[in-house]
This record gives structure tokens, sequence and C-alpha cells, in this order.
């Protein structure tokens, strides 16, 4: 519904935009004059390089405080291959995005491996650098006066311009490019790729724990910005015909961002909105003077405070309020072995062989050691719970076998593989699945996208594909949806599938964190307290839901504290206690241990205590 | 020879107010976990503060002190106003985009105000040049590397031995823990971002005699102040000071042996290879993520 009012919303503005140029042989008058066409041009130009940062800074969550030297890179690169080289337009015109879009990838690479903000420095530093380049290298790039004389842009001998004579092509050619921006974006958004790069931003542990590569979709949504960037820069040069550093300053960097956040950051029309209405209040902030930059700031910090969603973001909330009352909300009964949940128990390894091998494996912070020489032995299609006291190391070894942490010696093998030291996401992508013990969902996503993140690594259609809706891409996704509905049904969320994941109850949570690592369709799922904060007859239902899944022939690795819970759900039985294997055997065995006992209650023989049993 | 060792005086004294302000984004990173982005700005304040005040007639040590309280101010407004409330949740970015217009703000109004060239700063230590085996440095500049080594100090033993310094760092190690046992993190950061704050402004005090004070005297100072902190891994005092006095010396002998203009370009090239071979920083070490 909403969709489809935003695509009536873009084809009245593409319409708008279109008839534009004509408008004075409608009402009679000399309008637009060629500096007002200008103006809508470059504005057209800069929504382009808004809706790349857009995707970074509204989906991806990175900042970016370099977006203008980017789009002067771009810029540049057409300039100097037009001059210099005497490159034809589109040819030059992909350079310009490839350009960029490899610069910006060798920029974010370092950077968002360790934090999101390390980007924004960098980016800053990378801006500051690009225009003292620009200025310093007078034989290279002009210097103050620039690169004049760039060669009007032509297709195919066809010439490009705004003007009447060329019936505005040239117009056209950028608002064609603008749609195409836009779809992108669209698609993107809307696709495995856009969830990955929000469900990165919005808890990275969770983006790890189901496949996601998250320094990757950083890279690459930096990436995808900087071409954005590239391909303003070549449409502007081919419009001014002229470019030196002075467009492409830190201020510029700023305004971009403005634009951004003022139209709603991580909304599809936000950029294109913010564009209009920050390139409108320019003009006006033209007449500031020396104050002109003091007005940025203080609109900046205007938005951030009354409008954090931005103009399009605050809209989007004031109709969603007024649509969600209808909405029915009953939950499920869970679980519900629906029709079609097959494939989610399908890939498993066979009966009786060793999912999970652990061999000595230690773990140690420091001085402190958390797990020692622990060996474990998960069979196949069992359920194997993972019991001690607080601080006996259990989350820590699901730590290790789930790849978070890399055990200080030992062996992990997983499906008959040794893991040691792989990532978590190569884990997840090759069937480990887990929860964690304060859930970890994606908190602005809705329930429903987040079950579909989880099936991240099941597609196999390209980013071509994905970024042109081509047929592979609509069948892989449709799937994903009709299983991502089926899993819903399955713990009894559907009512909720539209509801953001943070507004959900507690128990719900727990569920929907379990229907997401589910997605994986996984051969072994680490549950890490998964009873935890559920009422009695939850747990009823969880212990049901394990049973199913490991009848099913699905591995299940259980943490848990309840005891009846332990007792009718698993197979077998590790205890550890002070990071030590203390018992380890079929649930009956382990509750009459003495060793257990102790570890437990504390030493039975003290006198006068009484142990109760 | 003469040449290396007037770069590398001139680079000591550079590097230090790197390291400065590099101890000033450690300061407001531990406890917050946040920074102010535009912490260039609060070190202008401290040249441009002292300036204009010793314009109105104060003595230079008043003039000094007062800009020094008022930028201490102005660094816990920030905290308060705009950091606080927009960093909420993990991986906030709003106060990176708050922090930035204030940044904006200060600077384009000072420009406005002061006007854009920059002033000296009469310091009896920059009248004459005292010669070092041929080569010429001002008292100033070497008063430069004292203070920064001396802040780092004070730091250290602020941080390890006296009430408040404990609570900074317990707060910095787990915000909630401290919380339960009785630390109000929250003030304990204002009144980390105040010290940042001070301490930016003395720097920038220190600094401006030798460079003249003027608005956008901390634009770039700035940013390579939060760069050397990084590079270090913002992980500890001496750590941050450190890479600051090397990154000054490098930058001088880049200027001396290539160009001035190249400066910057190599440097933040620098920069950002030596992050892709330390991600974690100099002498940083990987974090545990909490799972």
């Amino acid at each position: 519904m909403r969709g489809r009012a935003g695509l009536v919303l873009l084809l009245l503005l593409a319409a708008a935009l279109a008839v534009f140029p004509w408008v004075g042989d409608v009402i009679g008058e000399r309008f637009p004059t060629s500096y007002e066409l200008r103006l809508v041009m470059r504005a057209m130009i800069l929504a382009i390089v808004a809706i790349g940062l857009n995707i970074l800074v509204g989906y991806a969550g990175l900042v970016s405080l370099g977006q203008a030297a980017l789009y002067g890179l771009g810029a540049h690169v057409a300039a100097l291959l037009a001059l210099r080289a005497g490159f034809p337009f589109m040819a030059a015109l992909a350079f310009s995005v490839l350009i960029p879009a490899a610069v910006g990838a060798m920029l974010a690479f370092p950077t968002v491996r360790v934090r999101g903000v390390y980007l924004a420095v960098i980016t800053i530093a990378f801006g500051l650098v690009f225009v003292n380049i620009l200025r310093e290298w007078v034989g290279f790039t002009g210097g103050a006066s620039g690169l004049v004389g760039i060669p009007r842009p032509t297709i195919l001998g066809e010439r490009l311009g705004a003007t009447r004579a060329l019936n505005f092509n040239y117009y056209y050619l950028i608002l064609l490019f603008l749609l195409a921006a836009v779809g992108v974006q669209a698609a993107l958004v809307r696709s495995r790729y856009g969830r990955a790069m929000r469900a990165a931003a919005q808890s990275e542990n969770a983006a790890r724990a189901l496949g996601i590569n998250v320094v990757a979709i950083r890279t690459l949504a930096f990436s995808i910005s900087a071409g954005f960037a590239g391909l303003g820069g070549a449409l502007f040069t081919n419009l001014a015909l002229f470019v030196n550093y002075e467009t492409f300053t830190f201020t510029t960097s700023i305004e971009l961002l403005l634009m951004v956040i003022l139209g709603g950051s991580g909304t599809l029309a936000g950029p294109v909105v913010g564009t209009a209405v920050l390139f409108s209040a320019t003009q006006f902030l033209q007449g500031l003077g020396q104050w002109q930059t003091f007005g940025y700031g203080v609109l900046l910090a205007l938005v951030l405070f009354v409008l954090p969603r931005g103009i399009v973001g605050s809209l989007q909330r004031l109709m969603h309020r007024s649509v969600a009352a209808e909405t029915s909300r009953e939950t499920g009964h869970w679980p519900n072995w629906v029709e079609g949940l097959g494939p989610v128990t399908a890939r498993h390894d066979d009966a009786g062989q060793s999912t999970l091998l652990a061999r000595d494996v230690t773990l140690r912070f420091g001085g402190l050691t958390a797990v020692n020489a622990v060996n474990m032995d998960v069979r196949a299609g069992t359920v194997h719970a993972l019991i001690g006291p607080n601080g006996a190391g259990k989350s820590s070894m699901l730590n290790v076998v789930s790849g978070f942490y890399r055990a200080t010696s030992g062996e992990v093998s997983v499906f008959g593989e040794n893991v040691g030291g792989l990532p978590p996401y190569v884990l997840a992508r090759r069937g480990i699945a887990r929860t964690f013990q304060n859930t970890e969902l994606f908190g602005q996503m809705t329930v429903l996208e987040n079950v579909l993140v989880g099936q991240h690594p099941h597609f196999r259609a390209t980013f071509a594909e994905t970024v042109l809706r081509l047929p592979r891409f609509r069948r892989e996704e449709r799937a994903a949806l009709a299983e991502a509905r089926r899993l819903l049904d399955f713990v009894g969320l559907s009512g909720f599938a539209g509801e953001e994941a943070r507004n959900l109850p507690f128990g719900h949570q727990r569920r929907l964190e379990i229907a997401r690592a589910l997605a994986l369709r996984p051969k072994l799922l680490l549950l890490d307290e998964p009873a935890a904060g559920l009422t009695h007859g939850e747990i009823e239902d969880l212990v049901a839901l394990i049973r199913g899944l490991a009848d099913r022939g699905m591995t299940v690795v259980l943490v848990e504290h309840h005891v009846d819970m332990i007792m009718a759900v698993s197979d077998r039985v590790t205890v550890l206690d002070y990071g030590e294997v203390i018992a380890d055997g079929p649930p009956s065995a382990i509750q009459s241990n003495p060793k257990v006992i102790e570890a437990y209650f504390g030493n039975a023989k003290l006198p006068g205590v009484a142990v109760p049993a | 020879m003469e040449a290396i060792v007037q770069y590398l005086l001139t680079g000591l004294s550079a590097g230090s107010v790197y390291g400065l302000i590099a101890l000033g984004f450690y300061v407001m990173w531990s406890a917050a976990k946040a920074v102010n982005f535009t912490y260039g700005d609060v070190f202008m304040l401290g040249g441009v503060g002292t300036v204009v005040l010793m314009e109105l007639g104060l003595p230079l040590p008043v003039a000094a002190a007062t800009a020094i309280a008022g930028a201490a101010v102005v660094g816990a407004i920030v905290e308060r106003v705009f950091v606080r409330p927009f960093n909420r949740e993990a991986n906030s970015i709003g106060w990176m985009l708050t922090t930035i217009a204030v940044g904006i703000m200060i600077e384009s109004s000072t420009t406005a105000t002061y006007g854009p060239l920059g002033r000296p700063l009469p310091t009896p230590l920059v009248e004459h040049p005292i010669r070092i085996g041929g080569s010429g440095i001002y008292p100033q500049e070497l008063l430069l590397p004292v203070a920064a080594i001396a802040a780092t100090f004070a730091l250290e033993f602020f941080y390890k031995r006296t009430v408040l310094g404990r609570a900074m760092r317990a707060v910095s190690f787990n915000r909630v823990a401290a919380g339960l046992v009785g630390i109000d993190a929250d003030r304990i950061t204002l009144l980390a971002f105040a010290i940042a704050g001070g301490l930016g402004a003395f720097a920038g005090f220190l600094v401006a005699p030798v460079v003249q004070a003027s608005a956008s005297m901390g634009v770039i100072v700035g940013l390579k102040g939060f760069m050397v902190a990084i590079i270090a891994g913002i992980a500890n005092a001496r750590g941050v000071v450190i890479v600051g006095i090397l990154y000054g010396v490098a930058e001088k002998l880049i200027e001396g042996f290539l160009s001035t203009a190249a400066r910057d370009a190599i440097g933040f090239t620098l920069m950002i290879l030596l992050l892709l071979l330390f991600p974690q920083g100099l002498f940083g070490r990987a974090e545990v993520r909490k799972v």
C-alpha cells in the first residue's frame, strides 16, 4: 500500500520534472530561464549523490563526511578523460562511476572492520586530502582556475545540451539517471543486500551469526554510495563544462548529509525530498553571506532535534500509526508444524555421526581460563544440553563453537571438518545457527524482515540480477518470503509480521529469534538459554519445538538452567564447572551424579549442612 | 644534519599538539564511546579566547585561565546537549552529526565575529628563538612537548590514584556495572568532556603564539588529533601522545624532504595504511566483543 502510494508520487514528480522545461510555452512567459533550468538540473544531480549517501547512512548506518570528494573525484575523472584522453561521454561516465566506487572500497575496507566512527574520520581526511591535491597539483588539475574547455558531451554523434534547440536532451538524460538511481535504491533496499546492511547496522553480532559478512556488506554499501557520487560528478562536469575544487569541499559534504537527514535517512523518498527542500533553502541561505555556514550548522542541529527521522520518516510514522490500529495481533500456538517446513530440517548429518566434536578446547581471557580442556561429542539428531553454574563457561563454549571466540588451544570440528578460527559468518553458512542469551533482534526491522535476514546465505542471484530484479532474483525472493511466513506460522507470530521487532513482548522476541535462526536451515542449532524469561506454558511449547526439530534430524545444543526442561528434552548432558567438564552422560545419570550436586549445591559433607536433593 | 635537527625539533612541538588533542579524544571516548567530533574548535577557543580577552585588557595568565575554563564549560555543554541525547543506543551515529553541527556553528560564528585572519598572541617565550646546534626554535615550541608529557602523567595519575579518576575508568569499562556500585555515569561523562575541553583549550592557548590564533586553526589539527588517537588505538594516554609526537615528526620530515603540499596527502595515506595493518591501533588490544 505504502509502496504503491510512493510509486504514484514518484511518477507525479517525474511528470512534473519532464514538463518543466516546456512550462513557458503553456503560460506564455520566458520560464524557465536557462539559469532556472540549470538550478533544477543541479538539484537532480545532487539528488543522485544524496540517494547514494542515503544507502550508506540510512541503511548501512555509516557516516561519510567526504562524499563531496567522491562526487568531485567522479567530476574530475570525467573531465580529465574527456580533456586529456579524448574519451567519449558514455565511456568517461562509466569510469567516473567505477573509479570512485573502487576508491570507496579501499577507504572503507580498513575502517569498517573496527568501528563505524572510523569511516567518518577517514572520509573527512580523504576529503581534505582530495581538495589539497586538486589545489596544489596545478599542472594536472589546473589548481584554482580548474579544468576548462571540457568538450560538449555527445552520444552516438548526437550533441547533448539543455537548450531548446536540442530539445533539452541533457536535461532529460539527467532526469533518466535520477529515476534510475531511485529505482536502483529501491531494488537494493528491498533485497537481501539492503536487509543485510540494515541488519549489520542494528546488531552486528546477530548479523554475523546469520551468515552476513559484515565487513564486506559495509564495504559494498560505501562503494555503491561512492559510485552514485561519481555518477553525479560526471553529470555535473558535463553540465558545467568546468570543474575546480571549490565545488567539492567539506561544506558540500555536510550539505549532502543534511539533505539525507532532512529528507529522512533510511527512507526511499528521503534523499529526493531532502535535496529539493535544502536546495531551495540554500538559495535563501546564500543571502546570509558569511553567516551561511552558520545557517547550515543551525539547520543540521534543528533537524536532528526536531525531526530526527526527517520529513519523510516523520510522515511515514504518522501514517503508520493510523494504520497500525487495524491490524490483528493474535498470537498463534507454537510449534505449529505447518505444511512446507520440510526444507528447514532437510539438510542434516546422518544419525549417529558426530556433528560437533570438541577436543581439549581451552579459552583464556588474559589470566582467566573460561573454558579448560573441554571435550564434547554431540551426535547428529540429538539434543545435547550444556549446563553448569553461572560462570562455568557454557556461553563461552557456545561462542567458540559459533566462531565468535577463537579457542586458545584445542580443536573444534563441525560436520566432520575442523573449523577452528573460521569467522561466524562462514560457520553460519555451513549450517550453524544460534540464538543469544540476551536476544539480539534487529529492533527496527519488522518481524518478517528479521526472518528474511536469516535467509541471506541462500540467495544465488548475483548483485546485478538483484538490482535489475531479473527472474532468478524474483523467484528466490518469492520463495524466501513464503518460507519466512511459514516460519512465522511455525512460532505463532504471523499476526505480528509487520510489527517492528523491538515492540514485541519478551517471550515473542525469543520465538522470533528461533524462527530467524531456523531460516538459515541449520544442521546444528545452538540455543543460549532460550527458556530464560519464558512462562511455564511457553517452556513446555519450547520443549516440544526442540524435540520436534531433533526428531526431524536437526542437532541441537542447548545451554540452559531450567533443570526440568533439560531432563525433559535432552538426550545427553555435559556439565561444566569452572570451565571444566565434570560430568557427561544421559540426563538420568547426571541427576544423581555427586559431583554435579556438589557443583550446584556445595559439599554435602560439611557439618550441619543438609543438601536438598 | 642541521636540517634534520630542525625538523625533529619542530616536529616534536607540532606532534605534541596532536598528542594533546588525541589525549582529549581519548578522555571523551573512554567515558562515552563518543566524542565531540569537532573538538578542534574547542582547541581553537583556547587560542582565540585568550587573544580576545587580552585585547579586552586582561593580563595573559588571567585571559588564558578564563579561556580554558570557558572551553571546559563548552565541552560540558556539548556533552549534555549534543552528545548524551544522541548516544543512547549502541552504534548511534546521531552524536557525530550533532557535534559536527555545533562545530560548524562555533567555527563560522567565530569567523564572522573575530574575523577570518589570525592574530598574534604575544608571550615572552616567542620573542627570541634559541639556537640548538644551529637550528632555531622558540622556547614556546619547546614548552609544548613538556606540556604534553606533563598532561599525560597528570592524566595517568588522575585515572589511577584519585577516586574520581577511578570512577571514570570504571565507567569506561562498564557503564552499567559502574552505575550499580553508585557511580553517576552521566555526571562522570560530563566531567570527562569538561576535562577534555579544558585540555584542548590549553593546547590551543600554548600553540597560538607560534601559529597565530585564528578561527580555522582547529579544523585540521582536530581531525589529525582524532586520527592519531585512532591509530594509537584510543587505549591509553601514553600511546596516543607517543603516536601524536611521531606523526608530528613524520610530517615535518615529509615537508622538509618532499614538499609541504604533499604533507597531508602522504600523512593521511600513511594513517590509512597503518589502520589497514593494525585495525585495533598500535597500542590497542583487540576488544573482546561481548556476545
